[in-house]
């Protein structure tokens, strides 16, 4: 299953530049069309869609949000293993490791690009040690 | 997204040839019987090839390349990123299941697939797509020739997708080529050549389509709990994860079971330049483990030429380092590197390159190799891939070889598969575990070098006990390996439990080889049979657990008896057997092999054909032309008298028991066109019987299901109840009668045929037969 877009588009183009594996076509002014087979479910491209044209994979409209108000990951330091495996399955690239001049006893996750975040939780996921959690408040700065 | 509970049951049957594809389910309850992965993938095989296991030809159109995924796979519990590859060897040309870590198997899971069962060839090279809607062959003969990473990125893989491939070892059919996953290989035994052999160079999954849920989630959950907390303060993974396998490397320096030139010396100072330690330090590391792992083995770390390497494995380091005489880690670094992007066994490469140092040596095969020189290794292991020059027979691994030129002595493998980084003299019980072990050399068949050495639970030099904890560890492995967790996970399961943990070593080594039973029970494994039990819903006991490993370790040993497997093939390479003094300054021995083979195969019940009789593994022996099954004469009569009471009883119950209508109040409770016989097991005579309207008609002799069984376990024991020295009840009481159905039919069953013995027989002797003698209306 994936997420798909109804009649109900303008034609914006606003999901196509908010999908992290640009699953989405479709000519400005013309109803977008999602591909089944690349489609992440994330939900990122129904949050940006001004229209809620947008449904996920139960068919339910996707709501409408700000970019401040989507969950993203937050790791706690103390948590983490430095596993790697966050940032190896983030499908947006948002996640890095803090430096690699730590050793890895002392290294960790961190969000490094949250613009490329797209709150798919597949870091949470993938974290066996519990380290990550989403938030919404997440901090900007 | 679609959910499933437990798991799909569904493999992708997949044939190259015809380039078509069917969906495969296994029988519903062959799942409770093998498990999954490993087991129900042996499973699989041999059904496929029923009688004719011998006739595959390992590269040949024939043979199945199966990928199994099992159970706990994205169940998110600790270390279950991995998956089974099973096919015949063309190295062994035995059974060969080997795991895998790698993103492939999680995207064919959640794509909906428990696993796919390739056959057949294809005419050009051809990659195949699955994903939740089925399979796709595309044409890729561009990719041919590419190198296990390089395919991968041309492969443009999107975040759903995982990709099983191989390098130009695999294409070119070297007997020990592998099959790789992201950084993650099914290493030994050649699958990468099976492969080749079909011109598959990829298989690609999109996963992400399914999510799974256990059947018992609050069970799993509790289970999941326990298992992060004994695998994150184990002391062994805590070693893993801060130095990798290469943790080893000094432990072998000490205990002396480094492989120093060919398995010659077990000793060399140097070694310590390749150990975990130093190698961490040298290279600032980081982990790069399978995914979902919380052991941590894998490492990455910076090598001095600014690149960004996969640390060798212990296996690899020891192979390529003190084996053939290098001491230099930055070489092993880079020649792993090169090994996996062609596809490369490292283990069986190095063991074969060791073997023609020494034979070049020796003068029995010209070569350009030898210890210590270095230079030209990287040149060599790209001939072997590519079958060029004198890596053209190299390609053929070190038992082929050997048999070849001669130097069987020093050719160090088992069963044709090069034997791993860890030399047996310093290890008698892994030294057993190499030699019967199913796969051949390989040291993760029951590990006992980590109970004998890397832990220090028992003594290692003794044949004491070893026998029972091959076979403990055999059946435990062969079960994990089927839930597929990762084997190292399963050390901190296994010790982490108080008893095991808090008991005073000396202590403990003397009870693991004195009362190895006993010490067995201390150890828990119920989070495992737990994990199973609560993802599939099917009960299941820490002593089932073992059991299904029992069963699965034999099926695949009565596989490989049908593939040729000899008793003379359990054994290890003359150099352990035979050369006792070595450059190692502590206890210098040989393994006492023999000896421990015949414990073993006291253990295992295994006959004078190498392996378990056929009835032991549940199939039918499989007869040539002229040979007949020979039985004590005895029984010939027990069961030609037995034989003439079910005639009596397949003619009597419909046309005159079933006249009185107190047998036919019994008859109604069973449902409509419900069949049941009753036999004697497992392939005695027996009567089959159907309900139609409301009596019971004898239907054939034998039908292969019938919704209610109930036999007696053996002929004699039907001879007690046929001759009425029994009743039904006191042989049910003594534990005589199997029966397979629901119980409360069984029970109808039963009166049933207590009614049908009181009108068949003269009153004195009924009156024995059943309990309470009473007229039938
Ligand atoms: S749900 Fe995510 S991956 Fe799917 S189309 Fe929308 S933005 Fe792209
Ligand atoms: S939620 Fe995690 S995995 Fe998903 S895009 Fe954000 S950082 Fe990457
Ligand atoms: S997966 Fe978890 S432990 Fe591993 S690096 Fe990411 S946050 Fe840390």
């Amino acid at each position: 299953m994936s997420f798909s877009i109804t009649e109900l588009c303008i034609g914006c183009g606003a999901c196509k530049k908010a999908c992290p594996v640009a699953a989405i076509k479709g000519e400005i002014k013309s109803v977008h069309e999602i591909s089944r087979g690349l489609c992440l479910e994330c939900g990122a491209c129904g949050r940006v869609c001004p229209s809620g044209a947008v449904l996920d994979s139960d068919g339910v409209p996707v709501e409408k949000k700000k970019k401040s108000e989507w969950p993203r990951p937050v790791v706690d330091a103390d948590r983490c293993f430095a596993c790697e495996n966050c940032v190896g399955a983030c499908p947006a690239g948002a996640l890095s490791m803090k430096s690699e001049d730590f050793p890895f006893t002392e290294n960790y996750a961190v969000l490094s690009s949250p613009e490329k975040c797209v709150s798919c939780a597949w870091c949470v996921e993938n974290c066996q040690f519990d380290a990550i959690s989403m938030e919404i408040s997440y901090a900007r700065n | 997204m679609r959910v499933i509970k437990g798991t799909s049951n569904r493999y992708l049957d997949i044939d190259l040839s015809r380039q078509s594809w069917t969906v495969f389910s296994p029988e519903a309850g062959d799942l409770s019987v093998y498990l999954g992965g490993k087991g129900l993938g042996l499973k699989i095989f041999n059904d496929r090839f029923a009688g004719r296991l011998g006739g595959v030809d390992p590269l040949g159109e024939e043979n199945l390349l199966i990928f199994s995924m099992g159970v706990m796979l994205t169940s998110g519990a600790p270390c279950t990123g991995r998956f089974e590859v099973l096919t015949r060897s063309p190295l062994t040309n035995l059974m060969l299941a080997s795991s895998c870590g790698g993103y492939f198997g999680e995207a064919c899971k959640t794509a909906g697939w428990d696993g796919l069962i390739i056959s057949g060839r294809s005419e050009q090279p051809v990659t195949i797509r699955i994903d939740e809607d089925g399979v796709s062959f595309h044409d890729a003969r561009e990719l041919w020739g590419q190198g296990t990473h390089e395919v991968q990125q041309s492969l443009a893989l999107s975040p759903r997708e995982g990709a099983a491939v191989i390098g130009p070892a695999g294409e070119n059919l070297v007997r020990y080529a592998s099959i790789c996953s992201g950084h993650r290989f099914a290493g030994r035994g050649g699958a990468g050549a099976v492969m080749g052999a079909k011109n598959l160079k990829a298989v690609v999954a999109r996963g992400k389509s399914v999510r799974y849920e256990p059947m018992l989630p609050e069970k799993f959950e509790r289970t999941n709990k326990k298992a992060r907390k004994y695998i994150v303060r184990n002391s062994m993974t805590k070693g893993y994860r801060a130095f990798g396998t290469n943790v080893n490397v000094r432990l072998g320096i000490k205990a002396g079971f480094s492989p120093v030139r060919n398995f010659r010396d077990r000793y060399n100072p140097e070694t310590e330049k390749t150990s975990g330690e130093a190698m961490a330090e040298r290279y600032s590391t980081r982990h790069s483990a399978c995914r979902h792992c919380s052991v941590l083995c894998g490492h990455k770390g910076h090598y001095p030429d600014g690149k960004i390497r996969q640390i060798p494995e212990y296996e690899t380091t020891g192979m390529f380092g003190s084996n053939i005489e290098n001491y230099n880690p930055d070489l092993i670094g880079e020649w792993n590197e090169l090994m996996n992007e062609l596809g490369l066994d490292t283990i069986s490469a190095g063991g074969t390159i060791a073997w023609a140092m020494e034979a070049a040596e020796k003068g029995l095969r010209k070569s350009e190799l030898s210890f210590g020189r270095t230079q030209n290794i990287a040149g060599i292991l790209e001939d072997i891939a590519l079958r060029a020059g004198e890596g053209d027979e190299l390609a053929e691994g070190s038992m082929r070889l050997s048999r070849k030129y001669g130097g069987t002595d020093f050719a160090m493998h088992v069963k044709g598969l090069e034997c791993a980084a860890y030399d047996p003299r310093a290890s008698w019980g892994h030294g057993l575990g190499y030699a019967v072990y199913n796969k051949g050399g390989c040291h993760l068949g029951s590990y006992m070098i980590s109970l004998e050495q890397l832990m220090g639970y028992m003594p290692p030099h003794t044949t004491l006990g070893k026998a029972d904890w091959v076979v403990f560890m055999e059946d435990l492995f062969s079960s994990v390996n089927s839930l597929q967790v990762c084997l190292f996970s399963v050390f901190g399961i296994l010790t982490e439990p108080p008893i095991p943990k808090y008991l005073p070593r000396p202590v403990l080594k003397v009870a693991t080889i004195s009362m190895p039973k006993v010490a067995m029970a201390l150890m828990d494994w119920s989070i495992l049979s737990n994990y199973f039990w609560s993802v599939t819903g099917i009960k299941m006991n820490k002593w089932d657990f073992l059991k299904a490993g029992e069963r699965i370790n034999k099926l695949e040993r009565w596989m490989n008896v049908q593939m040729g497997l000899k008793p003379s093939d359990d054994t290890l390479p003359g150099r352990f057997t035979k050369e006792k003094d070595t450059a190692y300054k502590g206890k210098n021995t040989v393994v006492p092999i023999e000896k421990m083979v015949r414990q073993y195969y006291r253990k295992r019940g295994y006959n004078s054909s190498g392996g378990p009789s056929a009835s032991d593994v549940g199939m039918t022996e499989k007869l040539g032309p002229g040979e007949v099954i020979v039985k004590p004469s005895a029984k010939i009569i027990k069961k030609i008298y037995c034989s003439v009471i079910m005639a009596v009883l397949g003619w009597f119950i419909p046309k005159i028991a079933c006249r009185k209508e107190s047998v036919r109040d019994e008859v109604r409770l069973f449902p409509e066109n419900y069949t049941c016989t009753l036999g004697v097991w497992p392939s005695g005579p027996s009567v089959v019987f159907r309900r139609e309207g409301d009596r019971l008609k004898k239907i054939g002799g034998r039908t292969t299901r019938v919704d209610l069984g109930i036999y007696l376990k053996s002929i004699d024991a039907a001879w007690l109840m046929f001759t009425f020295q029994e009743s039904t009840c006191q042989a049910e009481a003594n534990n005589r009668l199997l029966v397979r159905g629901e119980l409360q039919h069984s029970c109808t069953f039963i009166r049933l045929m207590d009614k049908v013995e009181i009108l068949l027989l003269p009153k004195f002797i009924a009156k024995k037969a059943v309990k309470k003698w009473e007229k039938v209306k």
